[in-house]
Formats: structure tokens, C-alpha cells, sequence
């Protein structure tokens, strides 16, 4: 019986060693696949231009050559369009965690008539296409004097997103309603409890919300590139986009095209690794990364 | 007599009070609601059947928009093939890449959430910068050509080439999906473990645990997945716009950069409104499509 036993738990340790070996195995190749593109493009933008014209090329490059960052840094007027593009961005994400959190908080926490209607139509109107609004908005903000400026990219954050405003009711829908209750006995008012008592509880939503935002209105080139048409007030992903183009007029310098690439990825790889807990929860909630 | 005529405004008040409150706190959704959803879904509808070039009044045409857009313009024909064409690369085999690298990082070994980290990491650059990456990713003298030689293949020209342009496309999409494995993880790590047991006393191995228990248990976030990923596809511009500018030839003339130009290069706002509102038909008579097929292999807990 005994030995019974032990080669039966030998033939399922080795079940378990093989099974753990081909998971390593998928799991490596899967490394490679999703890691590989972006080494290649860190190794790519150290190369010099004969090292780019090898065919195929070699991975590493023959020498480590800096010069494509700085000549990248200064084809276009980086420094300004980064300055331009954090200024956006932090006034949308400010806009986005103070619309959303107000309405979600409505939506979750008070009663009133039409709510649960009122709901499913903000559902519903995650699924409506950009395009489908994008012309007469386009025209809206014309006619009150907004495109060419930073506003149709700014404002609309501060009238709640409906996937940011999902994410919110969600989480206050945890929070047991006697916190409410207490609250009101002590003579909080509507604003009160969520101001001093549930805001405070959230901060773990409003981080996920946070990080969302900041990497969908720093990659949002579509709305970026309709509404903005002067150089003082072009984004990273424009200045990107003009590179791109030179290039494709035949001034070929691909390095220097990868330098741009990784020095304005950074913002985005930092605050993933800053926030990665956060997003993960987030994605996991709604399925979603936003807007 | 008195103290009831001051008491019933107080009721009234009081009664109405949580509702004058509940609408303010959700008031700035409704100010975005009216003006940047329903007045422009509206609008656009109306547009449709103008002709409009930012300047002067908007002229009203008829159907001339919507005969041009679906019996005289080829390119709206094309850019519907191309745009089909992509989804139906993407969305199913987006999908089950998503399935497979989720129950993969769902085992139980060390060192998942350093995989976890470096499986979703690229998806996070998104937009320009994700398909500049790609571009040089699918170079004629870059990585996957060289690889290609190793086994003696000699890879083409992938995003100049009409063949080629749009699977390498629709390669890049796939590569990146990495939000759709995050979710599919997400429902992987919600089925409960007993049912699993019970395949264990079965005596059934891990292909009946997959096969019974794990895909019908997430087949929920599998089907969310479809739809979300089916209207994203759908609307596709930056690869297009950045990595082959919609060639060569039409060969990646998706419809949002289709759009695109008509409104923002060509400025046929009325047209372009009529293309618009053509794509969300699509979609919709797709999403419909896509829940009534949901009935014969989403399974909901409560069911039979």
C-alpha cells in the first residue's frame, strides 16, 4: 500500500514538473513575442545609419551610437509639444477624476427619479462610435471659437466620461450604505458625505481612473490632430506623426525615428510600472481601458 | 388647521428634495450627454442629407449623399472590404490569442506577475508610437524578415506590399491586444474551484476541466471581448493613417481614415456625416448580429 502510494505521488510529481516545464516554455516564447518588438526598437535607436542599411539587419547595433536622440530631440520642437501635451493632460485627467467621481457618486449613492434609466442610456452610449459625433462636435466647437485651441481636447473632461463614471458607481456600490446613514445623523448633507466621508475611500478607483486617462489623452492622436492646427499648440503624438512623414518623403533616417519613439513611449512605460496594480483592477472591472 | 398648511409645503419639499439633489450630482454627464452625444448623433443624421464645406450655409440635397455613398463611390466599397476584411483577421484570432495567453498566465508558477507585466507592457505606448514601432518591426530588412531568412524564406516588403499591408496590419493589432487577455484573466480568476473538483471526481482530465468548466465559465467575458473589440475594429485610423497612409493602392483604406478625409481633408461634412452614419449602422446591425449568435455558446450562470 505504502509503495503504492509513493509512486503514485512520484508519477504525479513528474506530471507536475512536465506540466510546469511546457508552461515555462509557452510562457518564454510568449516573452519574446511581446518583449521582442520593444527591444528591438531600443536597439534600433542606437544604431547609426549604416548599421540600419545592413541587410537583415543585426540586432545589436556595432557600436553604441547616441546621436540619434539628440538630432531626434531637436527635427521638431519636442521640448514645446511635450510641455503642450503634459498641460493637457493633467488639466483632462483633473476634469475626468472630479466629473466622474460627482456623477458616479449620484448614480450609486442617492435616489432619485429615472436613475436606473438614466443608467442604462450612459451604458448605452459607451458603445456609440467616435465617428458618428466627431463631425458636428467638429462644427460646435468651431462655431464657438474652439478649434485650433486646446479646449474641445480639455473640456469635455470636466462633463464625466461614461466608462470613468461606470468605474466609480461600481466601486461605491461596495461601500456599505450605514456609512451614509451615520453620516447624515451627524448631519452630513448629500455633499458632505461625499466630500468628507466616501471621496476619501475611493482613492483607489480615482488611481486607476487617473492612469487611464493620462494614457488615452496622451495617444489620442484622432481628436488631436483635428482640432489643433497651429506648430505653437502640436502634441508628442503629432510631432511624432510629422517625423513619421518626413521620412516617408525620402529623408531616410530610421534611427533617429526610433529615438523619437522611445524618448516619448517613456512617460507611458513609467506610468504603467507606477500604476500597474491599479490598471490591472481596472481592466479587470470594466473591461475596458477607457473612453 | 394651522400646523398643517405649514407643515405640507415642508413635505412636499422634503419629498422632492433627493431628487433635485440626485439630478444635480449627475448634471454634468447630462450637459455631456445632450451636447456632445445626442444633439451630434442628431445633427449628423441631418447633415447627411446636405452639402456642407465648412463655408457658407449647409445646402440641402436630398439623397444625393447616400446614392453617391452606396451606388457611385468605389472607394466606399473598398474601404468596406478592407475595413470587413480586418475585423474578420483580427477580432477571431485576437480573441483566441487572448484565451490561450490568459489560461496561460492563469497557471499556478512562479513568476507569473513578471510575465503578466511584460505580456501587457507594449499595449500601454498605444497610438503613434505603437505603430512606429510596428513599422520598423515589419521593415523589409527588419526582425521578422530576418527571422524568415534563418529558414531560408525571403519575407516581402510587408507594408508596401498589396497582399501583404493589410495582415501585417491586422499582425500588429493582434500583437497588442493586450487589455481583451487582461479581462479573459480577470474572468479566468473568478471560476470557482469547485467545479473543477468535480471534474476531478469524474475522473476527467484537463481538457474536460477546459473544455466543460473553464470556457463555458468565461464565455461571458469572451463574448464582451467580441463586442468591444468588433466596434474598436471597426473604427480603426492610426495604423492606417500612420503605418501605410491607406496603400498601397486601396489595400488598407479602412473606413475611419475613409472618413477622415472626406471631413477633415476634403471638408464634405455632409457627405462625410452620411459615411458616419452608414458605419453606425454597421456596428449596430453587427452588435445585434453578435448577441443573437451569443445565444448558442454564451453561457450565463442561472440558465436551463
Amino acid at each position: 500500500m505504502s509503495v503504492l502510494t509513493a509512486s503514485w505521488t512520484k508519477s504525479k510529481t513528474t506530471q507536475r514538473r512536465l506540466r510546469d516545464l511546457l508552461a515555462y516554455t509557452l510562457l518564454a516564447v510568449g516573452f519574446v513575442w511581446f518583449i521582442f518588438p520593444l527591444f528591438w526598437v531600443i536597439m534600433s535607436s542606437l544604431k547609426t545609419f549604416e548599421d540600419f542599411n545592413q541587410i537583415p539587419q543585426r540586432i545589436f547595433p556595432s557600436e553604441l551610437y547616441l546621436g540619434n536622440y539628440p538630432s531626434a530631440w531637436n527635427s521638431v520642437p519636442f521640448g514645446r509639444y511635450f510641455i503642450n501635451t503634459a498641460i493637457i493632460v493633467s488639466l483632462s485627467v483633473v476634469g475626468e477624476l472630479i466629473s466622474a467621481s460627482i456623477v458616479g457618486f449620484g448614480f450609486s449613492r442617492l435616489k432619485f427619479w429615472g436613475r436606473n434609466f438614466l443608467f442604462m442610456v450612459l451604458l448605452s452610449t459607451m458603445m456609440l462610435p467616435f465617428w458618428v459625433v466627431i463631425i458636428p462636435r467638429f462644427l460646435l466647437y468651431r462655431d464657438i471659437g474652439w478649434v485650433g485651441t486646446w479646449l474641445p481636447l480639455i473640456v469635455p473632461s470636466y462633463f464625466a466620461n461614461p466608462v470613468y463614471v461606470f468605474l466609480m458607481r461600481q466601486f461605491f456600490m461596495t461601500l456599505p450604505s450605514e456609512l451614509d446613514d451615520a453620516a447624515k445623523i451627524d448631519g452630513c448633507n448629500e455633499l458632505g458625505i461625499f466630500w468628507r466621508i466616501l471621496l476619501p475611500l475611493t482613492k483607489p478607483v480615482l488611481a486607476t481612473i487617473a492612469i487611464f486617462s493620462f494614457i488615452n489623452v496622451w495617444t489620442d492622436f484622432v481628436k488631436q490632430v483635428i482640432y489643433l492646427s497651429q506648430d505653437s499648440t502640436y502634441t508628442v503624438a503629432i510631432g511624432l506623426a510629422f517625423l513619421r512623414w518626413q521620412i516617408a518623403q525620402g529623408d531616410p533616417v530610421p534611427g533617429l525615428l526610433m529615438a523619437a519613439t522611445v524618448f516619448t513611449s517613456l512617460p507611458m512605460i513609467a506610468i504603467f510600472f507606477i500604476g500597474q496594480k491599479y490598471m490591472v483592477r481596472g481592466i479587470a472591472l470594466t473591461g475596458r481601458t477607457g473612453t | 388647521m394651522q400646523i398643517s398648511r405649514t407643515v405640507a409645503p415642508n413635505i412636499s419639499w422634503a419629498r422632492l428634495r433627493p431628487h433635485i439633489v440626485g439630478w444635480a450630482f449627475i448634471s454634468p454627464w447630462l450637459v455631456s450627454f445632450s451636447f456632445l452625444m445626442v444633439y451630434p448623433f442628431i445633427a449628423s443624421f441631418v447633415l447627411s442629407f446636405t452639402r456642407y464645406q465648412l463655408i457658407g450655409e449647409a445646402e440641402f440635397i436630398g439623397f444625393e449623399n447616400i446614392q453617391r455613398m452606396l451606388f457611385e463611390d468605389e472607394r466606399v466599397a473598398d474601404a468596406l472590404r478592407v475595413t470587413f476584411t480586418y475585423v474578420l483577421l483580427t477580432v477571431p484570432a485576437g480573441t483566441a490569442i487572448s484565451i490561450l495567453v490568459a489560461v496561460l498566465l492563469n497557471q499556478s508558477v512562479r513568476g507569473i506577475p513578471f510575465f503578466r507585466t511584460s505580456f501587457y507592457m507594449p499595449s500601454v505606448i498605444g497610438g503613434v508610437g505603437l505603430a512606429l514601432l510596428w513599422t520598423t518591426i515589419l521593415a523589409k530588412n527588419g526582425p521578422i524578415n530576418a527571422a524568415l531568412g534563418l529558414v531560408g524564406i525571403e519575407g516581402p516588403n510587408w507594408l508596401f506590399e498589396t497582399a501583404w499591408a493589410l495582415p501585417s496590419l491586422a499582425l500588429k493589432a493582434i500583437a497588442t491586444a493586450g487589455a481583451a487577455m487582461l479581462i479573459i484573466l480577470a474572468a479566468l480568476q473568478g471560476v470557482p474551484q469547485h467545479l473543477y473538483e468535480a471534474v476531478d471526481l469524474d475522473g476527467g482530465g484537463e481538457w474536460a476541466k477546459f473544455w466543460h468548466v473553464t470556457l463555458p465559465q468565461i464565455s461571458p467575458a469572451i463574448f464582451y471581448n467580441v463586442i468591444v473589440t468588433t466596434i474598436g475594429v471597426m473604427q480603426s485610423f492610426v495604423e492606417a493613417f500612420i503605418m501605410t497612409n491607406g496603400g498601397p493602392g486601396t489595400a488598407t483604406l479602412f473606413y475611419g481614415l475613409y472618413l477622415y478625409r472626406q471631413a477633415f481633408e476634403f471638408y464634405r461634412m455632409g457627405y462625410a456625416s452620411a459615411l458616419a452614419w452608414m458605419m453606425f449602422l454597421i456596428i449596430l446591425a453587427l452588435t445585434i448580429i453578435n448577441f443573437r449568435v451569443a445565444r448558442f455558446w454564451v453561457y450565463y450562470e442561472g440558465e436551463e
